[in-house]
């Protein structure tokens, strides 16, 4: 090659100098198409490339010498514009400019860079021919033009992807990061080449992150493994958020880290349901904590996995000492039996919803508690485990307050019994007098009418009424009596009293003598002082006592009373001769209606001393007898001060 | 002339019916509780027996358990004079088979006719 360089000499390929066979073989055999035709246009080299390219189906050697317009024209269908294919080469032929890298594309989209240079014979002036060469640029073009769609593709995704993405080289700068990550055009095309660092100066934000960034990023390369951490801001509003941030190393062929992806997920809302069922959790364990009941959780093989502080109060074990221990360990051997039994059928039996039971144990000290226990079924977080819940609640105060309620029902009850038969006793007391009165009234007419009665039989009989209706109005004024003590009505009223004067006036109204003549003894033994009484009831028990051992003691000996001083108190023993009370009947003294069964016809309502033991026991006195039949009897009523 | 036995603890009362039945023209034998009463029965077989119900010791449904136990008593009528008016007692006289019920304070037509529907009417 000589001359200039943008010319071919036509020496240059017919150079006799140079080895023909070789170069021909060459152009022959290059990827590029290449042409050589005289200034006629008249072929005379064509290599298969060219044929190749233009679809000229005739082998290169049989071209050699045909008209290149020809094969052009015959060529230019395979342009989108033919004429204009034409029209140029043409134009290039006429004006033998040196064309270099001209790009034409084909109909099918293939592209050719066109390469043209006029021959020139040695005067350099007069062309002898013209050069085209053709080469491919297609596959080039396609996959520069190629990966820069990809790119964009890639860009396109990862910047519509709801997470923050960035990709750092190992130096931690920004290589790439998507629009999640900085919504700003222009700050994140600032960002690449830049760190966090840069990021944080920039908005005058301080180190904090970048350095925790920093940090967590050199975690990620020296394991060559995916770092997770979370990251917490505050977002415009002012609310919290919360990203998980992922350092993900991608390492080439030979386990180079290339390059680190970093991702970040919001997980602000997941967090913030944490939160909540934190929350929500702390409000029930809060709810289960204060109840009022022991709540415990035993797994499938009755096994404690929860119980509350409540437990503790109950089976003196903490919960550390209780989780994990079977539950029978907390109960004796006997009282477990049915709680097994309950826990079992709540296990197994599915139409078993709740098992409600109520047991009493025995404390540590000895004291009998009753609970009220009931289980309930759920299902663990394994499929087919199934737990069960207890709740115990204390109702030992119930059951005392039952208890106690029967008790006073009981009481109750036996009150009611004892008010009607104290009611019928009254009926049959009031019945009998009545039924002598009547009959005696109806014997007299009787009389009348089927002979003429004596005077003294009919004496007998108007004293037996007049005896009867007096007795009549004794047990109407007893009765009201103690109708006045049941109702409380008598108000007790201790008053300082001359124990002696007192008794000796009532002595001199009643006794002083009695009815039939016969004079009361009276004496006095111990102190004499002043002691506190009520002055009504001290009356009637003192009439009452008296009454009787006069009563009980007709034809006999004249009682005695004696007045003692002591220490502590004072008393009134009152002795008489007379018939006695059976043994056996002492102890139903002072009860309604009971009167001994010798006292026969003597008159007497048996509600005499009901009235005087009630007296008695208002002055916190006692009454004790001592008697034999047919020699007397002993009473003797004992009274504190009362100071 | 009809025998009628009385059992009844108060005094009074047992006399003026045994004066009532004597007038009456029955002949009368008197307990005044029930185990004397028995011990009477041991020995007679009366035509009627009236009988109290409260009494101490055996009472009158004692006595009557003792009548009908005793073949040669058992169809011997018998009358509780009471003072007990509640319907229990009569219910439970009636069930051991007593004659008649009746309550104090009664009249002398009305025992006598509870006397008469258990007896052939006396002679006088």
């Amino acid at each position: 090659m000589k001359g200039h360089s943008s010319y071919i000499e036509k020496s240059d390929i017919n150079d006799k100098n140079t080895n023909d066979s070789t170069l021909v073989f060459i152009l022959k055999n290059i990827d590029a198409a290449v042409l050589l035709e005289t200034s006629a246009h008249k072929i005379e080299f064509i290599n298969n490339a060219y044929c190749s390219l233009f679809n000229i189906t005739i082998p290169a050697d049989h071209l050699l010498g045909m008209d290149s317009f020809e094969i052009a024209k015959a060529s230019a269908y395979l342009f989108a514009e033919p004429e204009v294919y034409l029209n140029r080469l043409n134009q290039i032929t006429e004006e033998n400019i040196t064309v270099s890298k001209e790009e034409i594309q084909l109909l099918d989209g293939r592209i050719f860079e066109r390469d043209y240079k006029p021959v020139l014979i040695e005067d350099d002036i007069n062309i002898t021919g013209h050069f085209w060469c053709y080469k491919e640029l297609s596959l080039t073009k396609k996959n520069n033009d190629l990966s820069a769609t990809g790119e964009l593709f890639y860009r396109n995704v990862l910047n519509n992807i709801p997470v923050d993405i960035a990709i750092y080289n190992k130096e931690h700068k920004y290589v790439f990061v998507n629009k999640s990550g900085i919504g700003n055009d222009i700050v994140r095309d600032w960002m690449v080449g830049k760190n966090d660092f840069d990021y944080s100066l920039s908005g005058n934000k301080g180190f904090q992150k970048a350095l925790s960034r920093r940090n967590y990023f050199e975690q990620a390369l020296d394991s060559s493994q995916i770092v997770q951490f979370e990251e917490k801001d505050i977002n415009d509003k002012g609310q919290e958020t919360c990203n998980l941030q992922h350092y993900y190393p991608c390492v080439n062929e030979v386990n180079e880290i290339e390059f680190v992806i970093g991702y970040g997920v919001n997980i602000s809302r997941i967090r913030q349901n944490e939160k909540l069922l934190i929350k929500s959790l702390e409000t029930y364990q809060n709810l289960i904590h204060n109840l009022d009941e022991v709540v415990f959780i035993v797994d499938q093989k009755n096994v404690l996995q929860y119980v509350n502080p409540l437990w503790e109060n109950v089976f003196n074990k903490s919960y550390y000492e209780s989780v994990g221990k079977p539950i029978n360990t907390f109960f004796s051997p006997e009282v477990f039996k049915s709680i097994e039994k309950d826990l079992e059928s709540i296990k197994k039996d599915n139409s078993v919803d709740k098992i409600k039971r109520e047991i009493r144990i025995e404390t540590v000290n000895g004291i009998i508690k009753h609970y009220n226990y009931y289980f309930s079924r759920f299902y663990g977080i394994l499929k087919d485990e199934v737990m069960v819940s207890g709740y115990v609640v204390d109702i030992t105060d119930q059951v005392n307050a039952r208890e106690e309620l029967l008790k006073v029902l009981q009481k109750e009850r036996i009150l009611s019994d004892m008010k009607t038969e104290f009611v019928n006793m009254v009926s049959h007391e009031l019945r009998t007098p009545l039924s002598i009165i009547q009959s005696s009234a109806e014997i007299l007419e009787l009389m009348y009418q089927l002979e003429n009665p004596s005077k003294e039989t009919m004496g007998n009989y108007s004293v037996r009424i007049v005896d009867e209706v007096k007795n009549l109005k004794n047990l109407m004024d007893e009765l009201l009596l103690i109708s006045k003590i049941e109702t409380d009505d008598l108000q007790f009223n201790p008053k300082e009293i001359d124990v002696i004067s007192f008794v000796d006036e009532i002595i001199s109204q009643h006794f002083n003598p009695w009815k039939d003549g016969r004079k009361i003894a009276m004496e006095i033994r111990g102190n004499s002082r002043l002691v506190n009484g009520d002055k009504f009831m001290l009356k009637h028990i003192i009439n009452n006592i008296l009454d009787n051992a006069f009563k009980y003691s007709m034809d006999k000996q004249a009682p005695m009373l004696r007045i003692f001083f002591g220490h502590d108190g004072w008393s009134l023993v009152c002795r008489d001769y007379g018939i006695g009370i059976p043994g056996n009947e002492i102890n139903n003294l002072g009860s309604s209606f009971k009167r001994g069964s010798n006292s026969g016809f003597i008159q007497g309502t048996g509600l005499g001393l009901v009235v005087v033991n009630y007296f008695v026991d208002k002055h916190k006195g006692t009454v004790h007898y001592q008697s034999t039949i047919d020699k007397g009897t002993f009473v003797r009523i004992s009274f504190p001060y009362l100071d | 002339m009809s025998e009628i036995l009385v059992i009844e603890d108060e005094l009074f009362l047992r006399q003026n019916i045994i004066t009532i039945l004597q007038l009456k023209g029955y002949q009368c034998h008197e307990a005044s509780h029930g185990v004397e009463g028995i011990e009477i029965l041991k020995k007679i077989k009366p035509d009627l027996i009236l009988c109290d119900v409260m009494m101490p010791g055996i009472d009158g449904f004692g006595v009557l358990e003792y009548v009908k136990s005793v073949d040669s008593l058992k169809e011997v009528p018998f009358i509780f004079v009471t003072a007990r008016a509640d319907t229990q007692d009569k219910e439970r006289a009636y069930k051991m088979n007593a004659d008649n019920y009746i309550t104090k304070p009664f009249s002398i037509a009305e025992l006598i006719s509870a006397i008469e529907l258990c007896l052939p009417k006396p002679l006088i």
